[in-house]
């Protein structure tokens, strides 16, 4: 019998709108001891399908039918107090953004020591006991029970939920997008460790993500969610590696690749239904490249493929191999293709160039201190970067979260005023123009910012929105009303009339991504910094801002610095990468060559720490051991050699220069780069690093 | 300039129809209700209080069919609301009453309100030096007191209306100067704020356009109060003694029924005054609390 049957659950949420069909009969099993992935994009109702087998379902929504079994019990008909002892005795939950999820005023073993002692009737030691076992196991220094949350970094705050979430030996645990929201490496470290505690423990997981490849790597058996349905499920080996329905062939085609720098990745376009009704037809019909008149009129059930665990939403199941075929072309989806903007294109001037820039923040002191004239500690977010962007290139620059990389960029568009170095722009350097002239530097250089839900004055319509800039810069009406409209077209918000008097509320999260674009394109500038503009969007739609950059960069001229944790997306969008560690640029040159033979072992790590969406292929894991050090109090010689599994005494003396190691059209700071003589296709790095690295990491 | 015209048009349209939506949320708070009518009467009274009024408050005398002089008399048919300890009418004091208290109420809730909001804005958009000058003001308004400070600054000059008034304001933007400068601190961190300053927006632009807006709503709502809190200030100054001797107002209402000792008696000159001010501060509290659903999210989504 398996541990939880979830048979034909409907969900709706009431709103001030009507009603909207969350979850329109979603039946999937879960056998004891299995990973189970539930992937979809936003809105695919996967986490109303978590909060509904929970209980946790807000006010507004409810179960209109369907079942949900977990060991023989209906949890459905559960009463709040028989469902309180259910919960994380046998079924345990991590919350999304679980690193807010602890009391801060609480010691973190305390935490969990609580939630042991509300279900078993164990004393205070014991309970302590079993409290330094877990930490133990998610791979915590057991000596740490007695910290604030705060006290952890953002990772190992997320262990401490999954040591909480393990407390009680739970059968069943939900996650919902447990590594959202942490950085490569850091998802990578705790991806690691759900795999490793799956092996310890029987208990079953429940992991809900939007990112395939996650699921690919940890999981057992998946589903595919669209619009409240099934689209299609079965073992990760089957669905992921020759999937049947064209949506998940979109969903995993959208999915960015570090490895193939010449492959587009290809976007599903439209965007996700309306639910306002319960569907009638086939979800996925509209933005279905092989729909027909039969998709609109039922919608597929799921059909049993033969002879595997596999089974898939869609009435043209039997052309799946056709399909799959079609669906790696752009073309099939309906997206036009610029083949010239592939590979090499003439490069321009340079329009930026920055040398040795430097933004130090100092730390606000003690009134002794400032009275005794104590030198005030600098936290060096920028340290001495030097980097030059070139009209229609885009650069990327990478680096993990508190890197300094978002900094770097507010100090190229100057919105923070440089510590040191200099900035050259447009052959001029910038202290001319902060010099009274700063209305000419802001009209030629733009900033697009992470949060597109922030970005937008929620007071102003788009037309406003749009227009302010060239209102700033004193362009008459006309022109206004027609630059408006024109640059809401460019960006792909099309028929502009339609959004001109729309408020940012009432926008999806692209179309507002969009207007933040068109409002910094609109001065028509020759410069632009994207700061993770891509990170808050769901996979499709990152696709398609990314392939909106890059023409702006190919057909327009504009040079762009392109900021981001995500090196898939950045080697897709870069033609040169600049790595970032402890506010350092540590490596630099063209992005294949990079991708190709990184020379810094950090890049390598970061490198590798990409899930990997195809759950056929192997990955060699470089889990690199402890976090950044305190950028305050960095350590002498390179900032990176406490980590570096072969860092040795020279690295520790002095820092080694940009040009310390490279080639051609690559430069590292590293004295003992990766794989020095680069001859092996397959990687040539993993031998040296890997042998550095063990599972087991100490924090 | 015809696309001028329908542009302006169009935005007066939507200005109007914003207006309309918030105050169709007002109506449809019951007690919102109460406080809207209470306060359009109030308003009509204050505007033409005066000349309904069916004698003059202070020169008519009221006597009876023999002439003689009618004091402490209760509600009789010749003055429907009784008469003072000197003969006059209640009724006509009552009517003529309510324009002083508009007065100090409207412009004391506007001045508190204004003032309020520039300083916090201000404060709280350029922080620094400038925040920490205009924050020590405001520590300081709020550790003087402010009925012993305002009968302090009143023994020195002749009260008149408009001083009370602008004394009342003077002490009273405190309130929403702290709670704007808050808010501002948040919204000056928005990315959108930044994303102004990077498109080129001045300070005045930014501060005004982009950052303003969005505590406006806060504004209303402490105008609002400022409102309740002038219109009592004003009444126990003049309780005290302390306001505009030549007119009559509500608070100095109270303050003649109290001096010639018949407040324990004469009800009918003690309720008039006392619910006038009681129902209309009620009504403002009750408005600002209807509208602060509107302002804030989270209560209104509980509903």
């Amino acid at each position: 019998m398996s541990l939880l049957e979830i048979d034909d659950l409907h969900v709706t949420y009431s709103t001030g709108d009507g009603s909207v069909h969350a979850i329109n009969g979603v039946s999937f099993d879960i056998d004891e001891g299995v990973n189970y992935g539930l992937a979809g994009e936003s809105g695919s109702g996967k986490s109303t399908a978590a909060e509904a087998v929970l209980g946790l379902l807000p006010e507004n929504g409810t179960v209109e039918s369907g079942s949900v079994t977990f060991k023989g019990q209906d949890l459905l008909a559960l009463s709040e107090r028989e469902r309180r002892d259910v919960l994380w005795e046998d079924i345990a939950y991590i919350p999304q953004s679980a690193m807010d999820a602890l009391d801060p005023v609480m010691t973190t073993g305390a935490q969990i020591r609580q939630a042991i002692q509300t279900h078993r009737n164990v004393t205070k030691s014991k309970a302590r006991d079993r409290v330094q076992e877990l930490f133990d196991m998610v791979g915590l220094d057991p000596d740490r029970i007695d910290d604030y949350p705060h006290e952890f970094s953002g990772g190992m705050r997320q262990r401490v939920t999954i040591a909480m979430a393990l407390a009680l030996d739970p059968d069943l645990i939900i996650a919902d997008e447990p590594t959202t929201g942490l950085d490569v490496i850091v998802q990578d470290k705790i991806i690691d460790k759900i795999i490793e505690i799956q092996d310890r423990i029987d208990s079953s997981l429940l992991l809900i993500t939007h990112e395939v490849g996650v699921i690919a790597e940890t999981c057992d058996e998946l589903s595919i969610l669209y619009g409240g349905k099934v689209m299609e499920q079965g073992s990760v080996d089957n669905v992921l590696v020759n999937p049947t329905n064209p949506y998940t062939m979109g969903l995993k085609n959208s999915f960015p690749e570090i490895d193939n720098v010449d492959e587009d990745p290809v976007s599903i376009p439209g965007s996700p239904p309306d639910l306002s009704e319960p569907p009638t037809g086939c979800a996925f019909r509209d933005r279905c490249p092989f729909a027909d008149e039969e998709c609109y009129e039922s919608h597929p059930d799921l059909v049993d493929l033969p002879n595997r665990n596999h089974r898939s939403a869609c009435h043209y199941v039997d052309n799946a191999a056709q399909m799959r075929r079609d669906a790696g072309d752009p073309r099939t989806w309906g997206i036009e293709t610029d083949t010239a903007s592939d590979g090499d294109h003439e490069r321009g001037e340079v329009i930026l160039e920055t040398d040795g820039l430097e933004k130090w923040y100092t730390q606000s002191q003690s009134l002794l201190d400032r009275i005794r004239g104590d030198e005030p500690n600098h936290v060096r977010a920028v340290d001495g970067v030097s980097l030059s962007v070139r009209k229609s290139e885009v650069l990327g620059i990478a680096g993990e979260s508190g890197c300094g990389k978002s900094t770097l960029g507010e100090t190229v568009a100057l919105l923070e005023e440089p510590t040191g170095g200099s900035i050259t722009f447009d052959d001029t350097d910038i202290e001319e123009y902060q010099d009274g002239n700063m209305k000419a530097f802001r009209e030629k250089a733009q900033i697009i910012f992470q949060d597109p839900f922030d970005s937008l004055n929620p007071r102003q319509t788009v037309r406003r929105l749009v227009g302010e800039p060239l209102a700033i810069h004193d362009r008459d009406r006309d022109t206004r009303a027609r630059r408006v409209r024109e640059t809401l077209e460019r960006v792909g918000l099309t028929p502009a009339e339609k959004f001109l008097d729309q408020y940012p509320h009432e926008l999806s999260g692209g179309q507002r991504q969009r207007v933040a674009i068109a409002r910094a394109l609109v001065l028509e500038p020759d410069f632009l910094v994207c700061d993770e503009p891509a990170s808050m969007l769901d996979v499709s739609l990152k696709v398609n801002l990314l392939n909106l950059l890059r023409r702006l960069a190919d057909e327009e001229d504009i040079g762009i610095i392109y900021i981001s944790h995500d090196l898939a997306s950045l080697t897709q969008v870069s033609d040169r990468l600049a790595i970032m560690y402890l506010g350092r640029i540590i490596e630099q040159g063209d992005t294949e060559a990079i991708v190709e033979s990184p020379k810094h072992p950090y890049t390598e790590s970061l490198l590798r720490a990409a899930p990997e969406k195809d759950p056929s292929v192997s990955r060699d894991r470089v889990l690199l051991e402890g976090e950044p050090p305190n950028p305050v109090d960095l350590p002498s010689g390179c900032a990176f050699a406490p980590r570096c599994p072969k860092a040795q005494d020279e690295c520790y003396r002095e820092e080694p220069g940009l040009d310390a190691a490279g080639g051609p059209n690559q430069s590292a700071a590293c004295y003992f780069p990766v794989g020095e003589d680069p001859v092996a296709d397959d990687g040539p790095a993993t031998d040296d690093a890997g042998t550095g690295s063990t599972p087991q990491e100490s924090d | 300039m015809s696309t001028e015209t329908i542009t302006w048009r169009d935005r007066a349209a939507t200005v109007g129809e914003k207006v309309q939506n918030q105050l169709a949320f007002v109506l449809s708070d019951r007690m919102a209700l109460v406080g809207v009518l209470v306060m359009v009467s109030f308003v009509f009274l204050g505007v033409f209080g005066p000349m309904l009024a069916p004698h003059d408050p202070i020169e008519d005398d009221i006597r009876d069919d023999e002439g003689d002089l009618l004091r402490l008399e209760g509600p009789s048919s010749v003055a429907p609301l009784g008469t003072t300890v000197y003969g006059k009418d209640i009724l006509s004091q009552f009517l003529a009453g309510a324009r002083p208290t508009l007065i100090v109420g409207l412009f004391g809730g506007l001045g508190t309100g204004v003032l309020g909001f520039l300083v916090g804005l201000v404060s709280g958009y350029y922080g620094g030096w400038v925040d920490e000058v205009l924050m020590r003001l405001t520590d300081l308004t709020f550790s003087l007191p402010f009925m012993p400070m305002a009968l302090l600054l009143l023994t020195f000059v002749t009260p008149s209306i408009w001083l009370i008034t602008v004394i009342i304001a003077g002490f009273l933007w405190k309130m929403p100067a702290r709670v704007v400068r808050a808010e501002v601190l948040t919204l000056r961190e928005r990315t959108f704020v930044k994303s102004a300053r990077a498109s080129g927006a001045g300070h005045l632009r930014t501060m005004f356009f982009h950052v303003a807006p969005n505590v406006l709503p806060i504004g209303f709502l402490y105008t609002a109060y400022g409102v309740a809190w002038a219109i009592a200030a004003a009444a126990s100054l003049a309780f005290l003694g302390f306001g505009d001797p030549t007119t009559t107002s509500w608070g100095r209402m109270l303050r003649m029924v109290f001096d010639s000792g018949n407040i324990r008696v004469a009800w009918w000159w003690v309720f008039p005054p006392a619910i006038g001010i009681a129902a209309v501060t009620t009504s403002v509290f009750l408005i600002g609390r209807a509208y602060e659903e509107i302002i804030n999210p989270e209560i209104q989504t509980e509903q």
